[in-house]
């Protein structure tokens, strides 16, 4: 973060996200997660002012990321994390165990964010699988 | 430093009789460091009028720097005599963008059919730089250059010699990331680079009752311009990029009602001003603390 603000490309993610219905988390260039809007609270089961900005050695366990045969995924593996470390677009399947104690299976859709500074940051949307009937 | 500023008209240039006080040029300012180092800020149709003035044994250079690369901050261009003159060293500093090197975006305006004269053909030794994500030095001066809340890749500079500082930021529009009261400071656009500025100068468009129809164009209301500058602190504060539809008259009613409101939130009325065409402030240093 420049000078104590971010970079306006991750002030007008926010904006998006904001906006947006669908589930979405953002994180700065160092990982951090710097917000997820209310959609995305609703399916963790918590608010963003309530988590506030996190470490990715937190946000990245805190809900317990397991993959399809119930492994825990390491953070370096989550999308978000491959999409900040590669500057590529990253998917994946995974379980959550939310904060109001719910497993959900979820896929997740990461882009990197970058800006003419560089890469700025990441997010990730992500919405409930829908199993084939 | 001296400020003196030879456009404050967004979008079109407006002469005529409604437009002769707060004048009808796009947006140009000089700055005039305490060496006499020149830099000018954005190339709209302001800087025809821009004389530099050098006395024979100054060396005869000169800073542009450019904010974006929207018509109304570059359409001045070839109609600067500097840029004619062989015997001038003239670096332009612009926003970098993935779509090509600033020189090249620039020669899209600068270039048949749009224009007689092509860049390559300015006599000038003419020099093209993206400015860095960090700060740098001109002269006495730091400037830092920040991508603020815009349309397309545009800049907002803050220019510090000394303790004195000079934020520079006519397009833009904060309110497109929230509600500006509301915000805090790390996701408000452009508040590092205004940040306790001994003089600002913001955006100010549109009036509040137009802005609603002009949301996302990227300037901002009376209201958020007012609201950004008591969030950053700014000392002093000129409202300018003034809309082409808005005359003398808009104008004075327009400052009437930002003193109020500027009032009305604790401050001093004297302290907001609308950007005036030739008109020019200096900032002193500050007094020290006793």
């Amino acid at each position: 973060m420049a000078g104590g603000q971010h970079p306006v490309e991750i002030i007008l993610a926010r904006s998006l996200m904001s906006n947006l219905t669908t589930p979405a988390f953002l994180v700065d260039r160092g990982g951090t997660l710097v917000f997820f809007n209310e959609a995305a609270g609703e399916l963790l089961g918590m608010r963003f002012e309530e988590a506030g900005p996190l470490p990715a050695e937190e946000w990245g366990t805190m809900f317990i990321p397991r993959d399809e045969a119930g492994a825990p995924i390491p953070v370096a593996e989550l999308p978000l994390t491959i999409a900040l470390g590669s500057g590529q677009p990253a998917h994946g399947r995974l379980w959550l165990h939310t904060a109001a104690g719910e497993d959900r299976h979820i896929e997740a859709h990461a882009l990197p964010i970058v800006g003419a500074g560089g890469m700025g940051g990441a997010l990730a949307v992500f919405w409930d699988v829908v199993e084939p009937d | 430093m001296r400020v003196k500023l030879w456009g404050t008209r967004g979008s079109i240039p407006s002469p005529g009789p409604d437009t002769v006080r707060y004048g009808g040029n796009t947006s140009c300012v000089q700055v005039t460091l305490s060496d006499g180092t020149r830099l000018v800020l954005d190339a709209g149709s302001g800087i025809r009028n821009l004389r530099l003035d050098f006395a024979d044994d100054e060396p005869r250079r000169l800073h542009l720097l450019l904010t974006h690369l929207h018509l109304d901050h570059i359409q001045g261009l070839l109609f600067f005599s500097p840029l004619f003159d062989a015997s001038m060293e003239i670096t332009i500093w612009g926003p970098a963008a993935p779509n090509g090197s600033l020189q090249d975006r620039i020669a899209r305006y600068l270039s048949a059919p749009l224009t007689p004269v092509e860049v390559r053909e300015l006599p000038c030794q003419l020099d093209f730089r993206d400015c860095p994500g960090s700060e740098w030095d001109i002269g006495p001066a730091r400037v830092r250059a920040e991508a603020v809340t815009h349309r397309g890749p545009t800049l907002g500079f803050r220019i510090t010699e000394g303790d004195t500082s000079f934020c520079y930021l006519p397009d833009h529009e904060p309110a497109l990331a929230g509600a500006l009261e509301h915000l805090d400071s790390e996701w408000l656009s452009g508040y590092a680079l205004a940040r306790d500025a001994d003089l600002l100068l913001h955006d100010c468009q549109y009036t509040d009752a137009e802005y609603p129809d002009h949301f996302g164009w990227g300037h901002s209301s009376l209201s958020d311009a007012l609201t950004f500058a008591r969030r950053s602190q700014a000392r002093r504060t000129l409202l300018g990029h003034h809309d082409p539809r808005h005359g003398d008259d808009e104008l004075d009613a327009l400052l009437v009602h930002a003193r109020e409101l500027w009032e009305a939130s604790g401050g001093a009325p004297a302290t907001v001003e609308l950007a005036t065409e030739l008109s020019e402030i200096s900032l002193s240093a500050r007094a020290s603390a006793p």
